[in-house]
């Protein structure tokens, strides 16, 4: 019952792509290697709490890294050096998780024109899909959307506004069930 | 000093003169009407039972910007039988609307007050309460008004469709009655009327994919076209006679352009090909033979033309290469003489008219930002969206006089369509 209630929460928390960071636990960006596989159930009593909440921590963790969005200079849709690192943070999560398949979607600000800019987050979101390419994951785990200017996650007609707005966000599409399953094989 | 009083002048100086007036009159009033910066006084008279008719119908001849229409003084008395012109004369009136009820519904008279005579009359059938689905009737029996004093339909009775809070809204061209006719939830873009009004495409973002729809309007019945579902289609036109759908659709991640049969509801054909060049907003000429769109093949978005079938494609807009800005969303005139589009110009945008024959471009608007231009079907109002009020509202301009007004909408509105003239039925 507790098990599957806490899946559910996962899985509710995935499928939004914790484009807001989750309360207490959210790291800045991890420089550290995510594990490689989330720990078996140990057979020890002692430490068996120890490494599930270890464990969870792990996956919720790995998920908020999922969402996280990356930002655009002004017409541009380069990935920025800065960004990179999050990025990573994205490919490790792959690679660890490979039944995961997530969409990104690029937008853009309000200031070019309209139609145009379903392009411009079309392209933004490819740049990112290249990027991951170029890491070794695979082109059918990603798949690539654009909302130009129709999705702003501020709708303020300033600087600071339109530079939240030029972002390309993630979400899983596939393959959580697979998390839920390994969360579940924390306990 | 009013334009009509030049016009009223010379028409009271040849009454005067001439007293075989009619022949000499109609050819004045013509020499009047064909040039726009001399518009005749027009008047639509005191109409008692019908005032919301006759207010419509005052609104519609405004709009047409074909007449300076001169508002009923206060205490003006309803119109005698048979009419007193001598009044309207002094007023230097060129015409006269006159609505009675009367047989089978609205007796509709145009008067020459010069020459003192009946123009022209008819009985219209139409729904006097002025409720939503008679008000198409009212703007056809105005348009009918223009037609007989000009010689060329009026265009009240159309609609515009437009994108408001993500979804497709539609308006009748007066401003009244903001609908929106898609549902809440969805994103739609890009709205773009079938020529037989009864339909509308759009673009839908839905899991990852923007799929192209058709609707009808009375019905609310959409249609998915088909094999628009799995990957990225945007910026729909349909083509003169209906029967195809131009749009531009993601291959090899690159944006192409694309024709289908809607006729068939099948049958899409690849029509730009190049994968590093984006290609988007179709329109095609009146006769169906040419596309005008955008593509960013140069380097900056322009407009290119090609055939309807693909072949023989070239930049139409010429632009100054590193100096003229980037342009967008062109629109095929009704008449097939120019395309309006807008322009990138000193850090905002301006929508510029192209002249197909002489090869020019015009800048049609200066202040705010302007862009996403319609041609009204008489080929002389354009509606677009402005930011001159502070924010993106629809506005219509008429390139003949330059008069602008305001659609007021309860939101933002973006890419407007202009609809072809309804008739009368809703």
């Amino acid at each position: 019952m507790r098990l599957s209630l806490f899946s559910l929460v996962m899985a509710a928390a995935i499928l939004t792509g914790c484009s807001k960071k989750p309360a207490a636990v959210a790291p800045t960006p991890v420089t550290e290697p995510q594990p490689a596989a989330p720990a078996t159930p140990g057979s020890s009593q002692p430490t068996a709490t120890a490494d599930r909440a270890a464990c969870e921590m792990a996956i919720t963790t790995a998920v908020a890294e999922i969402g996280r969005a990356v930002n655009f200079d002004t017409d541009k849709y380069e990935v920025r050096a800065e960004d990179t690192p999050t990025l990573d943070s994205k490919v490790e999560v792959l690679r660890t998780h490979g039944a995961i398949r997530i969409r990104i979607t690029g937008h853009a600000d309000e200031r070019y024109t309209d139609e145009y800019n379903l392009i411009l987050g079309t392209r933004r979101a490819e740049a990112v899909k290249d990027y991951f390419r170029q890491k070794g994951i695979a082109a059918s785990l990603i798949e690539t959307a654009s909302l130009g200017e129709t999705a702003p996650l501020d709708p303020a007609h300033s600087e600071e506004a339109w530079a939240k707005n030029r972002r390309a966000e993630f979400s899983v599409i596939a393959g959580r069930e697979t998390l839920a399953a390994q969360i579940a094989g924390c306990r | 000093m009013r334009r009509a009083t030049v016009a009223g002048l010379l028409l009271t100086a040849l009454a005067v003169t001439s007293l075989a007036a009619q022949d000499t009159t109609r050819a004045v009033l013509r020499l009047v009407y064909d040039n726009p910066k001399l518009r005749p006084a027009l008047m639509v008279l005191p109409a008692p039972g019908l005032d919301s008719v006759r207010a419509i119908v005052e609104r519609d001849l405004d709009y047409s910007d074909r007449f300076e229409v001169i508002p009923i003084p206060v205490g003006t008395p309803a119109p005698s039988a048979p009419l007193n012109f001598a009044p309207y004369r002094a007023m230097n009136v060129a015409l006269l609307v006159e609505l009675r009820r009367g047989g089978a519904g609205v007796v509709v008279r145009l008067h020459d007050v010069a020459s003192g005579t009946l123009r022209q009359e008819a009985t219209v059938g139409v729904e006097t309460a002025g409720v939503a689905a008679g008000r198409l009737g009212i703007h056809a029996l105005a348009d009918e008004l223009v037609r007989w004093a000009t010689g060329l339909p009026g265009i009240a009775a159309t609609r515009i469709l437009f994108i408001s809070d993500n979804r497709v809204w539609r308006t009748d061209s007066d401003g009244y009655g903001p609908t929106p006719v898609t549902p809440a939830g969805r994103t739609a873009y890009s709205p773009a009327w079938s020529p037989d009004g009864r339909r509308f495409g759009f673009t839908e973002f839905l899991e990852g994919k923007w799929q192209v729809v058709l609707q009808t309007l009375a019905t609310g019945t959409r249609i998915v076209f088909p094999t628009t579902a799995t990957t990225v289609n945007i910026t729909p036109a349909f083509s003169p006679d209906g029967r195809r759908i131009a749009f531009s659709r993601v291959v090899d991640r690159s944006y192409s352009l694309h024709q289908a049969s809607v006729a068939d509801l099948c049958c899409v054909e690849r029509l730009t090909a190049g994968r590093f060049a984006e290609n988007l907003s179709p329109t095609y000429s009146p006769d169906g033979r040419r596309i005008a769109f955008v593509t960013d093949r140069a380097g900056s978005p322009q407009i290119y033309a090609m055939s309807a079938d693909g072949t023989d494609q070239e930049l139409l807009v010429p632009y100054d290469y590193g100096v003229s800005g980037a342009s967008f969303a062109p629109d095929w005139s009704p008449d097939g003489n120019t395309i309006v589009f807008h322009r990138g110009a000193g850090g905002s945008f301006q929508v510029m008219v192209f002249d197909l024959a002489t090869e020019r471009v015009r800048q049609v608007t200066s202040e705010g930002r302007n862009e996403d231009a319609s041609w009204g079907p008489d080929g002389r109002h354009l509606v677009f969206v402005s930011n001159r009020t502070g924010r993106g509202q629809l506005h219509v301009i008429d390139l003949e006089t330059s008069r602008v007004r305001m659609i007021r909408t309860p939101a933002t509105a973006l890419l407007p369509a202009w609809s072809r003239r309804l008739g009368g039925t809703p």
